[in-house]
């Protein structure tokens, strides 16, 4: 029960309002007046939202939420993973670099598709952010953290 | 004498080649500004400004206008196929058009939707042109007392949208709120919830709060399930013209909601300050409360494209009235549009009324056709967008979040939009997961920042009597109507109203 994904969504939701409340007190009377008049009713509706899915958890004797939740573990945790992997790539190499080789990447060794569908996206990606992005509306697109240190 | 001037400025328009070629090639860019998330019609005016550098005032105008005036229309295609939405105030057409899309109606969704923004903008330029002679009174009655009300009003939706449980809807709407109140305090200047971080100054950007709530959690669900996005056989859907045709025939079967959503989008963008984003949720609130069966909404309701979509074009008509007027722009895009109004050599302004009104009543009808001719160029390309949504969910994702992260990326060019739009993702796929509605949280977003700078100036001018106004104790009445009839319908039994599907 102590790893049930419901209970943890709610608590999570607690921290956050329950957290901003306490903030909000540190600030100037007039900063302060809605921040808390939201933030501290919500706190308290998060306190009962949690007791009603404790009392879920402990109801669910068949255990039946537990088990979808444990055969969709693999597949989130993948999603995740690659989620991540975007999120690291592009901060570090930016759009240009980064965004092709990963749809490339996903397509290949994520999706499994043909070597060539997967060069085709990425080379696709590409064309569509120089293309469309960089070349015809002259927007600057992110160049991570690592891109602008290698090219000097 | 007037009907000579009216329709000469439509002669004007229609009869000069010139003229009509610009029509011709405005509609298509406005529409990709709104198709590509993060791009948006104020980018596209700000891109396209230099290009009407040199034209006659009337031919940039109409340029610019019809190009902006359709960006909404291209905005609801990614918000119908993928659940990402183009601009911010196509997030509302999700609700319903996405869960369309997976029931095998991505054609008659997206019909509805080119019909629905069609009429809109339609009624949106009838609107403009009905309210030339009581305008001035009527844009000077709102005050921020007003505002705050009218906020209050669209806050009152959350409970008309929290689904299964209004506990869950409710947390969820409060939750938005205190993102909005993320951003300097307007008052005292005092950095509230920025964790010392400058991009958060301005407060969280509403196109990567919908791109982290909608579009991440949609693609990592789309992963964790298989499959494509569509959830019925390819072989049982229709994709052809006459699945398109059909969606744009409901919103005739809908007149009647679809009237009366455009002209509440047209009010609402005759209001400074109020925005498209407040305009399409509060629609959508409407068609939701005034529907006899509200549990079919979040699950694929027509109903529930074509009051977002309505709302979403009639306000460009209605922000065009204090933009052109009184030189006050109706929203973040007018106010755009009126620098490169200036710049083309029109002062917007008491005078125009008097030594203008050619030029207003031109763009009036440009407004008309621009909206009329977007539905016919995209008419054809409808049933081909509808069959992308049975593409292998795995060949999908990857372009969707590269998209989601340019947009975030585009909305404000600032590299911590990424970040934020990815632990909103995270943290959106888990509120999907275990059955958070997720609409109250835009809602929550987009009125907060609008209730509390009222509620300060309201305070400010009249002190707590500014209840008392006389505009103000009719949007009282309006709110506790609102709130009356949510709970009259629940103790028919009429209620859970909304059960989402995103």
């Amino acid at each position: 029960m102590i790893f049930n994904g419901r209970i943890i969504t709610t608590t999570v939701m607690l921290a956050i309002f329950a957290g901003m409340s306490v903030m909000a007190l540190t600030y100037p009377e007039k900063a302060r007046f809605l921040p808390l008049l939201v933030g501290v009713p919500g706190t308290l509706m998060c306190l009962a939202q949690l007791a009603f899915d404790v009392r879920g958890a402990l109801q669910d004797r068949s255990g039946e939420e537990a088990a979808k939740a444990t055969l969709d573990l693999p597949r989130e945790v993948k999603m995740f993973f690659w989620l991540a992997l975007f999120l690291i790539a592009i901060m570090s190499f930016g759009f240009l670099i980064a965004a092709p080789v990963l749809v490339f990447a996903f397509l290949r060794f994520g999706e499994s598709e043909r070597w060539v569908t997967a060069i085709l996206g990425g080379a696709g990606t590409w064309i569509v952010l120089y293309g469309v992005f960089t070349w015809l509306l002259e927007l600057f697109l992110f160049e991570g953290f690592i891109t602008p240190l290698l090219i000097g | 004498m007037e009907l000579d001037r009216i329709f000469g400025a439509l002669w004007a328009v229609v009869g000069s080649p010139h003229l009509v070629g610009l029509i011709i090639l405005a509609v298509p860019i406005g529409m990709f500004f709104g198709a590509i998330p993060g791009l948006g019609g104020k980018l596209g005016i700000v891109l396209l400004i230099p290009f009407v550098f040199g034209m006659d005032p009337l031919s940039g105008a109409v340029f610019l206008l019809a190009m902006h005036a359709v960006v909404h229309t291209g905005g609801s295609i990614p918000s119908i196929l993928f659940g990402v939405p183009g601009t911010g105030p196509d997030a509302a057409t999700i609700v319903d058009g996405y869960p369309m899309t997976q029931k095998g109606e991505a054609g008659r969704a997206l019909g509805a939707s080119l019909g629905a923004s069609g009429f809109g903008g339609v009624v949106g330029g009838l609107f403009l042109a009905a309210m030339l002679p009581v305008l001035r009174p009527l844009v000077l009655a709102f005050s921020p007392a007003e505002f705050f009300l009218l906020a209050i009003l669209g806050i009152t939706f959350i409970a008309t949208l929290s689904g299964d449980s209004l506990l869950k809807g409710l947390l969820v709407g409060m939750f938005g709120l205190m993102l909005a109140f993320v951003s300097l305090d307007p008052f005292t200047g005092v950095p509230r919830f920025t964790f010392g971080q400058l991009f958060l100054w301005d407060g969280i950007d509403v196109i990567t709060a919908v791109l982290g709530m909608f579009a991440i959690p949609e693609m990592i669900a789309l992963g964790v399930k298989g499959g494509s996005i569509a959830k019925v056989r390819k072989d049982a859907a229709r994709y052809d013209m006459g699945e398109v045709i059909d969606g744009m025939l409901d919103v005739f079967r809908h007149w009647k909601l679809a009237t009366r959503t455009a002209l509440i989008g047209a009010v609402i963008g005759a209001i400074p300050g109020l925005g498209g984003d407040a305009a399409s949720w509060i629609c959508y609130g409407h068609a939701v409360q005034s529907s006899k069966d509200p549990s079919r909404f979040g699950k694929g309701a027509v109903e529930g494209v074509i009051a977002p979509e309505t709302a979403n074009n009639s306000k460009e008509g209605g922000s065009l009235l204090p933009t052109l007027f009184f030189g006050v722009p109706g929203s973040s895009g007018m106010a755009i549009m009126l620098g490169a109004f200036v710049m083309l050599g029109i002062q917007p302004g008491p005078m125009i009324a008097l030594h203008g009104m050619d030029l207003v009543w031109s763009l009036i009808w440009t407004l008309m056709i621009a909206n009329i001719l977007a539905v016919f160029m995209f008419l054809a390309c409808a049933p081909a967008f509808g069959k992308l949504t049975y593409i292998r969910g795995g060949l999908l994702i990857p372009f969707v979040i590269t998209l989601a992260f340019l947009g975030a990326f585009l909305s404000q060019a600032a590299w911590e939009n990424i970040v934020l739009l990815c632990a909103l993702g995270v943290f959106g796929y888990f509120l999907k997961k275990y059955r958070w509605p997720r609409p109250p949280f835009v809602i929550g977003l987009i009125l907060g920042p609008i209730a509390e700078n009222s509620l300060h100036k309201a305070l400010a001018i009249w002190g707590p009597s500014f209840f008392l106004r006389p505009l103000s104790l009719v949007f009282i009445a309006l709110i506790f109507g609102s709130v009356g009839v949510y709970f009259w319908r629940i103790r028919k039994n009429e209620g859970p109203q909304v059960r989402y599907d995103i």
